[in-house]
């Protein structure tokens, strides 16, 4: 307890960094808009987002890196006292890359199609908007009051070394969209 | 925590080797295997801090409790700790240079460069198809656009097989094919990218796309319609790149890609390398430290132990052993020798005191025999120095009760004139001026008006090469008057033998002549046989008195013994001698005095000692006697005291001697025969004279245990 009482500056500096660094996060995906639509058994997702990529990540899409996001959606039943029960799960992914000889962006959207782009916001266009999302079948009898999407770069895309090395946060972009649907038929 | 550390070491060690085999083989690990591993060494770390730490305090504290052998342990694991901290930080420096330099050694300015030219080359290539392709669909667009609806088709395959082309398609405005001439007639074509129309519109619009390893050449222009100035239609070439161009403008592009992205990751490369080495040195030097602190143990301990334990044999703990572990080296032979040595002290010291012990129960055994013993024994060496005595020779000598051992036995320790020559004598028999045949002395020593006979005897012994004198000192005192009384004894018996036998038949003799020549003789002559007769009778009843005296004195001891009440006994005597006219005071301390013995023999002592007051009182003014009676530590205390003449100087040592008196009658016998009646009582008698003048003679008998 002594040796804590002496540390506990340093301790409450810590506290302040780490909560600091979560305040000032900057948000790199931002979600604006997230649907879900049946049809018949079918259930298909709609949703749009805002990619900021910063200049560092922009120079390591020059530099042959590819910027792979994954998706995942969620639609869960809460229950008391437990984990929530998930219904539907679909992950999904899309890429963006610089392609050296053509110079040209390479997008490969959520379903899989190529396109090139002279520009990076061309690019960035053509994978930021998905529309009808196959994310499976469900049942009518089925009740859900939440969805979860999570889009996030997928760091086992990038070279290994920029995986190990933990300490770069420029690689750390992430976004969580729940959306609670209770009411709504 | 024996234990802790030798665990500790080994999970390290296989960290260490996982951590290394992990960063060689970083295509076989995942990333989260490694960033776990990676948690599990730097929370490792942190526990091998913490156990350091801990170690470090325990030793610090031991240090300061002084506990023997913490020094020296601290002195192993500064030393083994240098040993590994100096090499391994050395290469450790090395390596991270060595890293960092062989790795920018990889991003070499001429490979970059030559990588850029390749590429370069590649895309200036793809330009100046694109440039032919261009061309020729320009030239194509002129022809198609004059040409008629229905010779579209022919001169569109015409002009294909002209340039050399892939597919060339004519869309409306609506994209709606108009035409279609390809070189691989079983593809079908896929629908315009509108995008790529819109941009068409305005002028040529060329795009080179990858699709399934090859690269394709994708170029639009407008077609103006005859007569429409508003209205154009499109044409697509979709021209392929011959395959050896591909696959080599492709494979560039991939190296380069490669080349770029290693490039992009020098920075994390250099410090995942160098933070993987650090935690190595780290693990390295930490698991060193702790392991030294075992060993650093485990030398010290033996020798801790060993110091522990010859402070203990230095503070006379000789049960002290050592554990010897079953080491066969060096220090396991020192431990050993040790416990050998210390069992042979402990031995060495047992016996030790045995014999202290049986020597001390032999002196305390020597010191209670000479401590009992009546006869005063000294021991002195040849300077005459006391080496041993006991407390009779000190009351002997009348030395006061100090420490005499080790002092010169002279006139300063015997302080009384008396024993002068009985140290002379003692230190000539010492210094050898006296033979040694001649080692026995008797010397008379007036202690206080009673007179007291020692017998010195000097022994010598050789003890060591030195010879030391043992003096024997003796009061012969009583037996020198036992063996007078028994002489005088044995006088006074045939005296009364001798004479009371002739005395009877000249008294019957005498009388017998007066009474045949009782009125036979003139009156002359009657007168000078009555008075001859008288005489004769007078003296022999004087000398019956005289013989009785002395066959009292001769007697065998009183057989008789009765309580005798001394109170009662004195009493009586006293209303004797009242019609005398001497003031005889009688105090008694108790109403009762009892003793056992013989009345008739007690009342002989009293009226004796009444006697010779008596006669001591003649002549003085207010003659008086006091008699007090008492009893004092189980001893009834008889006192006698007169304010008479007192004992004369000359005859007060031999008072108790027959034929001793200062009366002009009288045989001398009587004191010699209280004296013997007292003895007979176990009592003792004391005659003294008074300061303020007078005697006072006190008994003392042992009271009756009735």
């Amino acid at each position: 307890m002594r040796f804590l009482r002496k540390i506990k500056h340093a301790i409450i500096f810590l506290i302040i960094a780490v909560i600091s660094a979560f305040v000032n996060a900057e948000e790199k995906i931002i979600v604006s808009l997230l649907a879900l639509n049946k049809e018949k058994n079918t259930a298909y997702v709609d949703f749009d987002q805002s990619i900021n990529l910063t200049p560092e990540l922009i120079t390591a899409l020059k530099r042959g890196i590819v910027l792979k996001f994954e998706v995942r959606f969620l639609l869960i039943k809460p229950t008391k006292f437990w984990f929530d029960k998930t219904i539907l799960e679909k992950t999904a992914t899309y890429q963006i890359k610089y392609k050296n000889l053509i110079q040209q962006y390479e997008g490969s959207n959520i379903k899989g199609e190529k396109q090139y782009f002279n520009e990076l916001r061309d690019g960035i266009n053509y994978i930021e908007n998905v529309r009808h999302w196959n994310v499976g079948i469900i049942d009518n009898s089925s009740d859900y009051v939440s969805m979860v999407l999570r889009v996030r770069l997928d760091r086992g895309g990038l070279p290994k070394p920029i995986q190990l090395n933990m300490d770069d946060d420029m690689w750390n972009i992430e976004s969580l969209t729940i959306l609670d649907m209770t009411g709504v038929k | 925590m024996r234990y802790a550390i030798p665990v500790f070491g080994l999970i390290g060690l296989a960290l260490l080797i996982m951590l290394a085999k992990s960063l060689t083989n970083t295509d076989i690990v995942s990333t989260e295997t490694f960033k776990l591993l990676f948690i599990f060494n730097v929370l490792f770390i942190a526990s091998l801090i913490l156990l350091i730490t801990l170690q470090i305090i325990r030793l610090f504290k031991n240090i300061k409790k002084e506990i023997i052998g913490s020094k020296l342990t601290l002195r192993l694991v500064i030393s083994f700790a240098l040993m590994v901290i100096i090499p391994v930080s050395i290469v450790y420096l090395v390596s991270v240079s060595f890293l960092t330099k062989s790795i920018n050694s990889w991003f070499d300015v001429k490979v970059e460069s030559a990588l850029e030219g390749g590429l370069s080359l590649g895309q200036k290539t793809l330009n100046i198809l694109m440039r032919d392709v261009e061309l020729k669909g320009r030239s194509i667009a002129y022809s198609i656009a004059n040409a008629k609806d229905s010779e579209r088709n022919s001169l569109l395959q015409d002009m294909r097989e002209k340039f050399n082309l892939g597919d060339v398609i004519l869309y409306d405005k609506k994209l709606n094919i108009l035409a279609l001439s390809s070189a691989n007639n079983t593809s079908l074509p896929t629908i315009p990218n509108y995008e790529h129309i819109e941009r068409a519109s305005r002028d040529f619009y060329g795009i080179i796309e990858e699709l399934n390893e090859n690269i394709i050449l994708r170029a639009y222009i407008p077609v103006k319609i005859e007569n429409n100035l508003t209205e154009k239609n499109y044409l697509e070439i979709r021209q392929p790149i011959p395959s050896e161009i591909s696959s080599l403008a492709l494979s560039v592009e991939s190296v380069y890609e490669d080349y770029q992205r290693l490039s992009y990751s020098r920075k994390s490369l250099n410090i995942v390398y160098t933070l993987t080495l650090t935690i190595v040195l780290l693990l390295a030097i930490l698991s060193a430290v702790a392991i030294s602190f075992v060993i650093s143990r485990r030398f010290s301990e033996p020798l801790s132990q060993l110091a522990d334990a010859t402070k203990q044999i230095s503070k006379g703990n000789f049960k002290r052993i050592i554990p010897e572990f079953g080491k066969k080296d060096e220090i396991g032979t020192l431990v050993q020798s040790f416990n050998s040595m210390t069992r042979q002290l402990d031995l060495a010291t047992q016996n030790d005191k045995k014999n202290q012990h049986s020597i001390e129960v032999a002196r305390l055994f020597l010191d209670t025999i000479l401590t009992n013993l009546s006869s005063g024994v000294m021991v002195v060496d040849g300077s005459q120095k006391i080496m041993l005595h006991n407390l009779a020779a000190l009351s002997l000598l009348k030395i006061k009760n100090i420490s005499i051992n080790n002092k010169e036995l002279n006139t300063e320790i015997v302080k009384h004139k008396q024993f002068l020559p009985l140290i002379k004598f003692i230190a000539s028999f010492v210094l050898g001026e006296i033979k040694r045949k001649d080692n026995s002395r008797e010397y008379k020593i007036n202690n206080n008006q009673v007179e007291q006979i020692v017998r010195v005897q000097i022994n010598s012994i050789r003890n060591d090469g030195k010879t030391n004198f043992i003096i024997l000192i003796d009061d012969i005192t009583d037996v020198t008057e036992g063996q007078r009384h028994q002489a005088w004894a044995e006088i006074a018996r045939r005296l009364a033998h001798e004479i009371k036998n002739p005395l009877t038949p000249i008294q019957l003799s005498a009388e017998r002549v007066a009474h045949r020549l009782n009125g036979k003789l003139n009156k002359e002559d009657q007168s000078v046989l009555s008075k001859a007769t008288e005489t004769i009778v007078g003296q022999v009843n004087a000398l019956k008195v005289m013989v009785n005296e002395f066959s009292d004195y001769a007697r065998p001891p009183v057989q008789k013994n009765n309580d005798v009440n001394i109170n009662k006994l004195i009493e009586s005597i006293i209303d004797l001698y009242e019609a005398l006219g001497i003031n005889i005071q009688h105090k008694q301390s108790v109403h009762a005095v009892m003793v056992s013995g013989d009345e008739n023999k007690l009342r002989q002592v009293f009226v004796n000692l009444l006697e010779n007051s008596k006669d001591a009182l003649i002549g003085e003014k207010k003659p008086s006697i006091n008699i007090t009676t008492k009893i004092r530590d189980g001893m009834a205390i008889i006192e006698f005291e007169d304010n008479g003449s007192g004992i004369p100087k000359k005859i007060i040592s031999k008072i108790y001697e027959p034929y001793i008196t200062s009366k002009s009658h009288g045989t001398g016998l009587g004191l010699a025969i209280v004296l013997k009646i007292i003895e007979e009582h176990k009592g003792s008698i004391v005659i003294k004279n008074k300061t303020i003048g007078g005697a006072k003679v006190s008994i003392s008998i042992p009271v009756s245990k009735k």
